[in-house]
């Protein structure tokens, strides 16, 4: 393998409480519009166990029937689909072509927390509900947290290396940042990477319910007031090139991707250090070539619980010094909320876009500064300024770490 | 002798935390008991099964000591019984209610000294 390639994104796709495409997703967020609010949707079975809570950032007026054809609608739970359109609008934004020699080596890398395991319970239901003695027989194929990536692999028929990373919250960060060395090394000659993922199912539910994270009104991160994470679906998936090749065919880039960090934190399995992120930052800076400096925004992990919070600005100040006066953090989480595997893909596209279109997105919700969150976390109202590059932040549970650098292409 | 409200949460905090009994009394610390969040999470898990009731998550946030676990279980036990709806930990309930109700564990220790 030769020298490291420059890699650029040239195509994003995102469907979230925010749209169905990555265009409503980004005016959602310049206009400070939460996409969050009481369950509309039906969850089967939820009169069986009520939730404590009402709000989550649920995918509305989507219509998969008059999307996929039924065949293929049947071989998809809703996270498989929310992994395949996004990736549709993305390699149609980027304009590649799939030649032969593109599908012989073309890379899927998705991240999914949960998986279909809404199609899991529709199975387990009938055998320990209905005491039936069989389950569905696409109850494997529907549940496999690596449907994603096989449906977008047999789409366009890219015969590369294609799997699943499974980090909870920081999954598909994972996944982008492993898709990106992949191009970067030459090991592939074009990636589609991102996350998605489809958690509002009573069981997925009632699991977030009781670890006591869920806030009872909305998302409101760094915030004096914060109550907790608000539960959100959707996907979003990118189009990695190498940027000769790009260039070559005519693509115009939205971004360039430079860095991926990625760290554990070994230490508590939920309570999150600020040192395995601080150390993920700094590799993403040093895998970038990037001086602190230059940074003048993160996209934070930002889930609203009291403790990430808290860590997350304790870790931005040992990564920046003075310069994290300078920068501005936010968290977009406070309109999409928390799509847990898909969260650092859609965050990575709110990165992205704010790179190419000038304007920081803000975070929605603010009330009251807290001193132990004391960063100018551009309250209420997103901002226009240029910046020269941004890094995408995501911490899992588990104390896993993914942060990805990227620099605004001119 | 039924066994107490504050003895039920001990054996609960016991058999959560995996620890012998004994070494788990009223006054002992979370922090001497090696109780951190995720721990405080189960027990309390654990004590809405043991008593059949719901603990708020504002309230569980706040609950940093064993007093405070068993006045708070105290509480929505005897709301319980009483039928009214859950009280957040700290309230008072109506004088009509609290005939039926047991020593709180403060309440005990005030008697005690």
């Amino acid at each position: 393998m030769g020298a490291p390639l420059r890699v650029v994104v040239t195509g994003v796709g995102v469907i979230s409480s925010l749209g169905l495409r990555a265009e409503g997703f980004w005016q959602s967020l310049l206009a400070c519009r939460p996409g969050i609010g009481p369950l509309q949707n039906t969850v089967h079975r939820v009169e069986t166990a009520p939730l404590r809570f009402e709000n989550v950032a649920e995918v509305t007026g989507y219509d998969a029937e008059a999307i996929f054809d039924p065949k293929e609608l049947s071989f998809m739970d809703r996270f498989a689909q929310f992994a395949v359109l996004p990736a549709c609008e993305a390699v149609a934004q980027s304009g590649i072509e799939w030649t032969p020699a593109l599908r012989d080596r073309a890379a899927v890398v998705t991240g999914s927390c949960m998986g279909g395991r809404g199609a899991e319970e529709n199975g387990y239901w009938e055998l320990f509900h209905h005491h039936r003695t069989r389950v569905h027989p696409l109850t494997i194929p529907l549940g496999m947290s690596n449907a994603g990536a096989s449906h977008i692999s047999m789409r366009w028929g890219l015969q590369g290396p294609a799997y699943t990373v499974s980090t909870a919250c920081a999954s598909s960060g994972h996944a982008i940042g492993q898709a990106f060395q992949l191009v970067r090394s030459g090991a592939a000659p074009a990636a589609i990477a991102g996350g998605s993922e489809a958690p509002l199912f009573l069981g997925g539910l009632k699991a977030w319910e009781a670890m006591r994270v869920i806030s009872r009104d909305t998302c409101r991160p760094f915030s004096a007031d914060r109550s907790g994470l608000i539960v959100g679906e959707g996907g979003a998936m990118l189009v990695l090139e190498p940027l000769d090749a790009a260039l070559a065919r005519g693509a115009r880039p939205l971004a360039e991707i430079v860095g991926f960090g990625s760290t554990a934190d070994a230490g508590h399995i939920t309570q999150p250090t600020s040192s395995g992120p601080a150390r993920a930052m700094k590799q993403a800076l040093a895998d970038g070539g990037l001086a602190p400096e230059q940074i003048g925004y993160i996209n934070a992990h930002g889930t609203a619980t009291e403790a990430n919070d808290r860590i997350e600005t304790l870790a931005i100040r040992a990564v920046f010094g003075p310069h994290a006066d300078r920068l501005a953090t936010s968290s977009s989480k406070s309109m999409h909320g928390h799509t847990l595997g898909a969260a650092g893909a859609l965050e990575a596209v709110a990165t992205i876009l704010a790179l190419k279109q000038g304007v920081l997105p803000p975070t929605a919700n603010y009330s009251r500064p807290d001193p132990v969150c004391d960063l100018d976390v551009i309250p209420n109202a997103a901002r226009p300024v240029q910046v020269e590059a941004a890094l995408s932040n995501s911490f899992a549970f588990g104390g896993l770490n993914a942060v990805l650098a990227f620099k605004a292409w001119p | 002798m039924p066994e107490s409200i504050q003895d039920r949460v001990l054996r609960v905090i016991a058999t959560t935390k995996r620890v012998p009994l004994e070494t788990v009394k009223p006054e002992s610390s979370f922090e001497a008991l090696g109780i951190d969040s995720l721990d405080r999470l189960n027990i309390l898990f654990d004590l809405e099964s043991e008593f059949d009731i719901e603990i708020d998550d504002g309230d569980a946030k706040q609950v940093i000591s064993i007093p405070q676990m068993v006045d708070g279980v105290s509480l929505l036990v005897r709301a319980k019984e009483a039928g009214l709806p859950a009280p957040h930990f700290g309230q008072e309930l109506p004088a009509s209610a609290s005939g039926v109700a047991e020593l709180s564990a403060t309440d005990k220790q005030k008697a005690d000294a």
